[in-house]
C-alpha cells in the first residue's frame, strides 16, 4: 500500500511537476519521464518512456554520461553533470543533471534543470574575443553571425560596403533573402547540415544580392558556433569572389565553346598521345568511323588505318610531337569506306616545355579533291587536245595579244614562249603589219567569218597555210609549214612537164600497182592510151608469152620490199609486137613511211638488146675464129713443120753422103715422101679454109639422103670389098633433107671410111646407116659400126679436133672428123659420138633443128 | 750407154738415128713408133737397162708425148739420176716448151731436126756426170 501510495504520489509529481524528473534503469532506458521533461524536449511522455537515453542525447554532449550503460559504475552516488539533449526540432538543450542511484528500485532517479539561459549569459563575454579569433582564422571580407534560422545577428567587414549596405541594415534580416534564387537550395542544404553536424563547412560560389539589386559572387565558410558559449550563433565568413568567379565563368564559357567546337565540329577532331592512342574523339570522328566512342577511345589510331599509310602517318605524328604543327593530305583506302582523300592537321598541345598530346583535325576532302582532279584532268585534256593538234595553234585576244599556243607553234616559228606570250602579235611580227596575215586576221575579226589562206612569213622565211576562226574571245589560229609542199609542188610541175614530154614511158601507179597516170610517151611506145590503162596493172597488158617469169617474180619482190630498182623485161605492144624495156621503178612514200605510189619509167631498149644479141653472136664467131686460128697455129707449128723439118734434115744428109749408097736412096725416098706430106697438109689447109669461108654462102638443096649415101658407099667399094664389110643402109628412100650435097657426101664418106679404117681385126665389119625425122622436124642420121671403138673419156673434147688421132699404127692424120664436124656445123647442125672400146662407135648427126 | 727414140714418124726416127751415129753416140739406139710401147719397156726394164737418153716426140696418135711424161712422173725418182729425157719436136709452139718445163724429168727441148752439136753437148754432159760419179765413188 505504501508502495502504491508512493507510486501514486510519484505519478502525480511526474505528471504535474514542471521540473524535469526521470528514472533510468540499468540498461539506460527511461522508465518514467516527468511531463516537464518531455515538454522541454517537445516529446510526449509515452514517446520517451522505455526508450534508450542515448536516443535523446545531443552529439555535442561533452560527457555522454547517460548515453550508454552502465554509467552506474561512474555514478554510484548522487552526481551532478551537464548534458546536452536534443529538442524534437533538433536544437540542443543543455541540462544540468542530479542523479541518485536507488539500490532498492535498481533505478537512477534524475532531476534536471534547464541551464540554456545561464549558458547564453555566460557566453556573452568571450564572444568578441572569439569573433576576432575566427576572423583571423578565416581571413574574410565579411563576417556575420546568424541565429539558428539564418537571421543576421551581427555583420562586419570590408565587403559590407561593397555590397552597398550599412552593417545595421542586415540585423534582423534573414540571410537567405539575399541569396540568388538559383543558389538558395544549395546554401540552405548546407546551412541545415551545419546545424546538425556542428562542423565547419564551406559554401562555395553563390550569389548575394547587393543593395543595388545586382549579385556578387561570394564564398562562405560557415561554422556552427551555437554551442560555443562565447558566441552562440552561426558564424559565417564570406569572401567576395566575383572577379575570380567571373574569370572562371569566362574560362568555363570558353571551355564550353571549345567543347562545343569539338563536339559539333563537322571535321573529324581527336586527341592523340605520343603512343598514338586516341584520348578523345568527336562525334564527327565516330560517325566517320561508324563506331561508338568506347570503341575508339583508348585504342591506337593505327589500328584503324590500312598498313600502307602507317609510315607516313607515324612520321607526321613524330614531327608534330617535336612541337611543330603539321598539315598534309593523304590518299587512303579505308575498309568499308573505300578510297578517300584526307587533309590532316596535327597540332601539338604544349604544356610547359613538353608536348602532351596532339590535336588532330581531319577533313574528308575526297570529293573536293576528286572535283579538283576532274578539273585538272579537263584542263590537261584540253591542253592535250591543243598539243595533239598537229597544226601549230595559237589564240589571240581582242587586243591581238597571244593568249595560248601549243608546242608545234614554237617549233614551226622557231620561237620561245616567253618571247611572245601576252604580247601583241604585231609587236612580235611588226613587218607583217598591213601584210597578208594582217589583212586576213582583221577581215576574220571584222566579218566574224573564218579565213583560210597561204602566206609567206618573212621573219621565219617560211610559207604557212593558215586557218583562223574568230570567236568572242578573239581569234583561234591553226597553221602549218607548207614551205616544202610549195617547193615540192613547183618541182612536181616541172617534173610532170618532163614526164609528159619525155620519149620514155612514164607510169604512176597507186600502192596496189594500178595505173593512175601514164604520159604521152607511154601511148606512143605501147599503143595503149591512158584511158585504156587507168585502174589496171600495166603488167597485165604488157606481158606476153616470152616475158621472163623469173624476172616478174623478182619485180614483185622488189615492189613489196619498197626499194627503187631496175628491171629489164620483154614487153608486148598493143599490136603484139615484142619490145625490150629497161624499167626504173621507185616507190613513193608518205610521211608515215607508207607506200602511196610507184613511179615507173620505161625505156625502149629493143635496139640495144638487138645490138647486144649481135655482140654475143659476134663474140661467138670470134671465139670460133680464135679456135680455128689456134688449130692453124698447131697445123703450122707441127703438121706443116714436121715434113719441112724432115725435108731439111734429109737434104742435109743427102749432101754429105755417097750418091750410090743405100742410105742415099732411103734418104731421097724419105725426102720425096716428106714433100708429099707437105703437099697433103697444104691441101688440107686449103680444104679447111674453103669449108670455113663458104660457111655463110653454102647452097642448100633438097637432097635424097639415101642417094647421097649410096654414092659415098660406091666410092668406098674397094676397101669395103677388101675387108668384106657388111652395110645396112636403112635410110628411107623418100627421106629428103634440105642440105648441101657436097657436105652431106663428105660426112658420109669420112664417117664410113673411118669405120673401115678402125674396124676390129677380129670380126667382120658391120655398118648400119639410118635416118629419121623427129617431132620437131629435124633429121637425125646415125652411122654405127662394130669396130675397135675408142675411150671417149680419154679422147675428151679432142675427138673432132684437127689432126687428132686416136689409133696408133693406123693410116690417118686426124682430118676426117674435123671435116665432118665443120660440114655439119656449116649446115647449122650438130654431131655427137658414142663409142666403147672393142664394141663399136655410133655417130649421130642432127640437121634442120 | 742406151738411147731411146720415141716418135711415130719413121722419117724423123731415121734422121735422129743418123744424127746420133754421125755424132758418135756410144751404145745402143732403140726406136719406138708408139709411146705406150716405150713406156712398157722402160717400166719393165732392170735398172741397168734403163736408157741414159730418151728423145721424145710430143704429137703422136694413141699415147702422146705428154701422156708418156705423165705416166712416168710417179717413177721420176727411179729415173732422175739414170735417165735424161729430151723432147724432140717439130712444134714451134712456145706453149709446148713452157709446158715441158713443168716436168722435172725433162732435161731439154730440141726443135727438129736435131743436129750434131745438140747431141755432142748432151753426151758430154752425161759423160761428165758419169765421171764425177766415178770420182766420188773412187
Amino acid at each position: 500500500m505504501q508502495d502504491s501510495n508512493g507510486n501514486r504520489i510519484l505519478n502525480h509529481v511526474m505528471t504535474y511537476s514542471m521540473d524535469m524528473i526521470c528514472t533510468i534503469d540499468v540498461a539506460a532506458r527511461f522508465i518514467q519521464v516527468s511531463a516537464g521533461f518531455s515538454q522541454l524536449l517537445d516529446y510526449g511522455r509515452e514517446e520517451m518512456e522505455g526508450q534508450f537515453v542515448r536516443n535523446f542525447i545531443h552529439p555535442d554532449d561533452p560527457g555522454k554520461i547517460l548515453e550508454t550503460p552502465p554509467f552506474i559504475n561512474t555514478v554510484k552516488s548522487t552526481t551532478s553533470f551537464e548534458g546536452c539533449y536534443l529538442h524534437k526540432n533538433g536544437q540542443k538543450v543543455t541540462l544540468l543533471w542530479s542523479v541518485v542511484w536507488s539500490e532498492v528500485e535498481a533505478l537512477y532517479f534524475c532531476i534536471a534543470r534547464d541551464t540554456s539561459c545561464q549558458r547564453a549569459a555566460a557566453e556573452e563575454l568571450p564572444q568578441r574575443k572569439e569573433l576576432l579569433h575566427l576572423t583571423l582564422a578565416h581571413g574574410a571580407d565579411m563576417l556575420a553571425l546568424l541565429d539558428e534560422n539564418g537571421h543576421y545577428l551581427y555583420v562586419d567587414g570590408t565587403a559590407v560596403e561593397n555590397l552597398g549596405y550599412q552593417p545595421e541594415q542586415f540585423i534582423g534580416l534573414n540571410s537567405f533573402q539575399l541569396i540568388h534564387p538559383a543558389d538558395l537550395s544549395k546554401v540552405q542544404e548546407i546551412f541545415t547540415s551545419i546545424k546538425r553536424t556542428q562542423a565547419a563547412a564551406k559554401i562555395s560560389d553563390f550569389r548575394i544580392k547587393t543593395a543595388g539589386g545586382q549579385y556578387r559572387w561570394v564564398e562562405t565558410t560557415i561554422s556552427n558556433q551555437l554551442h560555443n558559449p562565447a558566441i552562440r550563433a552561426i558564424f559565417i565568413s564570406t569572401r567576395d569572389i566575383t572577379e575570380r568567379k567571373e574569370a572562371q565563368l569566362k574560362l568555363e564559357q570558353s571551355e564550353q565553346r571549345f567543347r562545343s567546337l569539338f563536339e559539333n565540329n563537322p571535321d573529324i577532331v581527336f586527341f592523340l598521345n605520343e603512343a598514338g592512342i586516341i584520348l578523345d574523339a568527336n562525334p564527327a570522328f565516330l560517325s566517320f568511323a561508324n563506331k561508338q566512342k568506347e570503341e575508339v577511345v583508348n585504342y591506337s589510331l593505327y589500328d584503324f588505318l590500312p598498313p600502307e599509310v602507317l609510315p607516313l602517318i607515324k612520321q607526321k605524328h613524330e614531327e608534330a610531337f617535336s612541337g611543330k604543327k603539321v598539315c598534309f593530305d593523304i590518299d587512303i583506302n579505308l575498309e568499308n569506306l573505300g578510297p578517300k582523300v584526307l587533309s590532316i592537321v596535327k597540332v601539338p598541345l604544349v604544356a610547359g616545355s613538353s608536348v602532351e598530346a596532339l590535336h588532330v583535325v581531319i577533313k574528308d576532302i575526297t570529293e573536293v579533291t576528286q572535283a579538283h582532279r576532274i578539273i585538272e584532268q579537263h584542263a590537261q585534256r584540253l591542253n592535250t587536245i591543243f598539243e595533239s593538234i598537229t597544226d601549230a595553234f595559237c589564240t589571240l585576244d581582242k587586243d591581238w595579244n597571244f593568249t595560248y599556243t601549243n608546242s608545234e607553234f614554237d617549233r614551226v616559228l622557231q620561237i620561245k614562249r616567253h618571247e611572245y606570250l601576252s604580247k601583241n602579235i604585231w609587236a612580235v611580227y611588226p613587218e607583217e603589219v598591213q601584210g597578208i596575215f594582217y589583212q586576213q586576221y582583221h577581215q576574220a575579226i571584222a566579218t566574224g567569218k573564218s579565213v583560210h589562206f597561204e602566206a609567206y612569213l618573212q621573219k621565219c622565211n617560211i610559207c604557212l597555210e593558215v586557218k583562223a576562226y574568230p570567236s568572242e574571245e578573239g581569234l583561234s589560229i591553226y597553221f602549218n609549214d607548207i614551205t616544202e609542199k610549195i617547193v615540192a609542188r613547183k618541182e612536181l610541175e616541172k617534173l610532170s612537164l618532163i614526164a609528159n614530154k619525155t620519149f620514155n614511158s612514164t607510169i604512176i601507179t597507186d600502192a596496189a600497182g594500178r595505173a593512175e597516170w601514164v604520159n604521152e610517151g607511154f601511148t606512143r611506145n605501147t599503143g595503149y592510151t591512158l584511158s585504156e590503162l587507168i585502174g589496171r596493172k600495166p603488167g597485165d597488158l604488157l606481158r606476153g608469152t616470152e616475158t621472163d617469169t623469173e624476172e616478174l617474180r623478182r619485180i614483185q619482190e622488189k615492189l613489196k620490199a619498197g626499194v627503187p630498182f631496175n628491171s629489164t623485161l620483154l614487153n608486148y605492144k598493143k599490136t603484139g609486137e615484142p619490145f625490150w624495156v629497161s624499167m626504173d621503178i621507185s616507190p613513193v612514200f608518205d610521211e608515215a613511211g607508207n607506200i602511196t605510189q610507184y613511179i615507173a619509167i620505161h625505156k625502149d631498149i629493143t635496139a640495144q638488146k638487138e645490138a647486144e644479141a649481135n655482140l654475143v653472136k659476134m663474140s661467138r664467131d670470134l671465139y670460133q675464129q680464135n679456135r680455128d686460128l689456134q688449130q692453124f697455129t698447131y697445123i703450122i707449128s707441127h703438121n706443116l713443120r714436121a715434113p719441112v723439118a724432115n725435108a731439111l734434115g734429109l737434104s742435109k744428109i743427102l749432101t754429105g753422103i755417097e750418091k750410090e749408097s743405100t742410105e742415099f736412096d732411103t734418104s731421097l725416098n724419105y725426102l720425096q715422101e716428106s714433100i708429099f706430106r707437105l703437099d697433103d697438109v697444104l691441101k688440107d689447109i686449103n680444104l679447111i679454109l674453103s669449108v670455113r669461108d663458104r660457111k655463110d654462102v653454102i647452097e642448100k638443096e633438097s637432097l635424097n639422103l639415101a642417094a647421097v649415101c649410096r654414092q659415098a658407099l660406091e666410092d668406098l667399094q674397094q676397101p669395103l670389098r677388101q675387108c668384106h664389110g657388111l652395110i645396112n643402109l636403112a635410110i628411107p628412100e623418100a627421106h629428103q633433107v634440105q642440105a648441101n650435097r657436097a657436105y652431106i657426101y663428105s660426112i658420109f664418106y669420112n664417117l664410113l671410111s673411118n669405120a673401115i679404117k678402125y674396124r676390129a681385126a677380129t670380126r667382120t665389119l658391120q655398118i648400119k646407116i639410118q635416118a629419121s625425122v623427129n617431132a620437131q622436124g629435124a633429121t637425125i642420121i646415125q652411122i654405127s659400126d662394130n669396130g675397135s671403138g675408142f675411150d671417149t673419156k680419154k679422147a675428151g673434147d679432142n675427138i673432132f679436133k684437127l689432126y687428132k688421132r686416136f689409133h696408133e699404127n693406123r693410116e690417118g692424120k686426124g682430118l676426117g672428123l674435123f671435116l665432118v664436124k665443120s660440114h655439119v656445123e656449116a649446115m647449122a647442125g650438130r654431131i655427137a659420138v658414142a663409142s666403147q672400146v672393142d664394141v663399136g662407135t655410133t655417130f649421130t648427126i642432127y640437121l634442120n633443128e | 750407154m742406151k738411147t731411146f727414140i720415141i716418135d711415130d714418124d719413121y722419117i724423123s726416127i731415121y734422121l735422129t738415128k743418123h744424127a746420133l751415129r754421125e755424132a758418135g753416140t756410144p751404145g745402143d739406139i732403140f726406136s719406138f713408133l708408139s709411146a705406150q710401147e716405150a713406156l712398157t719397156t722402160i717400166l719393165q726394164a732392170k735398172p741397168e737397162n734403163i736408157p741414159d737418153i730418151i728423145f721424145l716426140d710430143l704429137n703422136m696418135p694413141g699415147m702422146s708425148g705428154w701422156q708418156f711424161l705423165e705416166a712416168l712422173a710417179p717413177y721420176k725418182n727411179r729415173l732422175l739420176d739414170k735417165c735424161q729425157i729430151h723432147i724432140l719436136t717439130s712444134s714451134l709452139d712456145l706453149a709446148d716448151m713452157a709446158r715441158s718445163e713443168e716436168f722435172e724429168i725433162v732435161s731439154g727441148f730440141i726443135h727438129k731436126t736435131i743436129d750434131q752439136a745438140n747431141i755432142k753437148a748432151i753426151i758430154a754432159q752425161i759423160e761428165e756426170q758419169a765421171g764425177l760419179e766415178k770420182f766420188t765413188a773412187g
